[in-house]
């Protein structure tokens, strides 16, 4: 019996395949601004049954990375109050909340000529579930996630 | 022995810290004010139990210079951007009014020219966590006023890091000339260039952090730059906070930094507080009052706290009205400046340290920072009225 759904070799073949040859299987790229309310990412993550979004500024640089997962946050009954020279804490009003809020910035990037497990290795070395894939220029072409791999090697769907 | 009475001061210190800092978080007080009073209550104030800060006191510059550059990450250069030249004025006009009190008033009371420098400097930062807290309860964080405090608060900080890096480095100097100046002027254009540098190959940086093998090495690298460039600031005579902090302004854009960000406040939830409560420590009323009377103390410490609270009303207040707001919104803007407790205190304790500053005025900076963060929520409420009738 195997942990896994498909053959070694074929989990091989995987990890040393680039990410460009999957992004046909990822679903589709969903870009937000970071100005735009966060309605905006729930309404698109909705229909179109993605997790996350890339976050791009004015120039159309990516600027951060927004997950379902950042969406509690608006939820949380009180920031974390530390004590903070500069930073100072805000609790906007939900629906004051734009995508800049909850993301996360300076996302980690992978060129699409990368691998697979470079991906498993980023994700693992800072603790992230999202890479957003770009193509030679910096322009963003997909987003893998932990889950999309977890459920093409194992076999196990995240929820 | 040695090193059990290492691990005890440290133990004892982080745990009676940790637990004020709950009770702080219950009252809706900043934590700090629970590590500092957790310093006078383990120090020689009132317990005695750590008695001399040799134990302690490597981690806490260490803590001090995690937190300010953490506090460099955490913000980004773009949000300096954001605000406009009214906040830098009413953040201006703070600092020039506080240091100017604060200087003349240790001249008047007959302090030698380093007191003088390090008063005037204290007195110049602001740290409004009890305001936001306040204008949050009251829902009117959002409003022009909100947005003005805020703005001059961050510049304020990054004031009044600028204002001790020339104290320090005048009153180590001993002198204060033109000549004397070269090697500050110096000391700042190589960390800025350091800096740019930094945030200008950012890129750079994050991907040969993502080929270090090393477990955790892209945060190890990160937090050994942060301290060294604070060293070096240090070195220049510049105190090490100023090079924290910019060059953790400078990497706030690296790649991934959320990740490393997250590591850095674990460490700092740990180390930072023995900082603090090193500030606690070091006060020392009953070493005061052998060469002065108890009265004089109180009357110092209360004329420190009457000038740090006129300085910031009048000074933002007036800066304020100047950009064009009502006296009401200016008085408002200038009662939510007052609150001390965060680059005021690093600054006392560098003052205190390196011998600029007396026990006396140690206790007027403590003094400052507690009786701030309790009456501004109450001053407030009162001076917004106006703007809750209104919105009604």
């Amino acid at each position: 019996m195997s942990f896994f759904i498909i053959k070694r070799e074929e989990i091989e073949k995987i990890l040393e395949s680039t990410l460009r040859e999957h992004i046909e299987e990822l679903q589709p790229l969903i870009a937000v601004e970071e100005d735009m309310p966060v309605e905006i990412f729930i309404d698109a993550a909705k229909r179109q049954k993605a997790d996350a979004a890339v976050v791009v500024g004015r120039k159309g640089k990516i600027v951060g990375i927004i997950t379902k997962l950042d969406l509690l946050k608006i939820l949380r009954l009180e920031l974390p109050y530390r004590l903070r020279l500069l930073a100072v804490p805000k609790r906007p009003k939900p629906e004051k909340i734009t995508v800049r809020e909850i993301m996360t910035r300076n996302p980690i990037s992978l060129k699409d000529s990368a691998k697979v497990r470079d991906a498993i290795d980023l994700m693992s070395k800072y603790r992230i579930s999202h890479i957003i894939i770009v193509d030679d220029k910096g322009k963003p072409k997909a987003i893998i996630s932990r889950r999309f791999l977890l459920k093409k090697i194992f076999g196990i769907e995240e929820h | 022995m040695r090193e059990a009475l290492i691990l005890f001061d440290i133990t004892i210190v982080l745990l009676v810290a940790k637990i004020l800092e709950e009770i702080m978080a219950r009252l809706r007080q900043p934590t700090i004010l629970g590590d500092l009073l957790a310093g006078i209550l383990v120090g020689p104030t009132v317990l005695g139990l750590v008695s001399t800060t040799e134990n302690i006191e490597s981690l806490a510059w260490v803590g001090i210079v995690i937190l300010l550059f953490l506090a460099g990450i955490e913000s980004n250069v773009s949000e300096f951007r954001k605000y406009g030249f009214q906040v830098l004025l009413v953040a201006l006009g703070g600092v020039i009014a506080c240091f100017m009190l604060g200087f003349l008033y240790a001249y008047f009371a007959g302090y030698d020219i380093k007191a003088m420098l390090f008063l005037g400097a204290i007195l110049t930062p602001t740290s409004v966590g009890v305001t936001v807290r306040t204008l949050m309860e009251i829902d009117i964080l959002h409003s022009k006023e909100g947005h003005v405090i805020l703005g001059a608060a961050v510049a304020d900080d990054v004031y009044g890091i600028i204002v001790l890096a020339l104290v320090y480095s005048m009153v180590l100097e001993n002198k204060i000339s033109i000549e004397g100046l070269y090697p500050i002027i110096i000391g700042l254009l190589v960390i800025f260039l350091i800096a740019f540098m930094a945030h200008r190959f950012s890129l750079e940086i994050g991907h040969f952090l993502r080929k270090l093998k090393v477990h955790e090495s892209a945060f190890t690298t990160v937090f050994i730059l942060g301290l060294s460039i604070a060293t070096l600031s240090a070195f220049f005579r510049l105190s090490p906070l100023i090079g924290a902090f910019f060059i953790g302004l400078a990497l706030s854009e690296l790649p991934g930094s959320s990740a490393i960000r997250d590591r850095l406040e674990f460490l700092s939830s740990i180390i930072t507080p023995l900082f603090f409560v090193y500030a606690g420590i070091l006060l020392n009323p009953w070493s005061a009052l052998a060469s002065s009377s108890f009265y004089r103390m109180i009357i110092i410490g209360l004329t420190i706290v009457a000038l740090g609270v006129i300085g910031k009303i009048v000074g933002c207040g007036l800066a304020a009205k100047l950009s064009g707001m009502t006296w009401k919104e200016a008085l408002a803007i200038g009662i939510g400046m007052i609150p001390r407790a965060g680059v005021d205190l690093v600054i006392a304790v560098t003052g205190l340290t390196i011998g600029a500053i007396t026990q006396e005025l140690y206790f007027g900076t403590l003094l400052l920072i507690y009786a701030t963060s309790l009456s501004t929520p109450v001053l407030l409420k009162k001076v917004f009225k106006y703007k809750l009738k209104s919105s009604r």
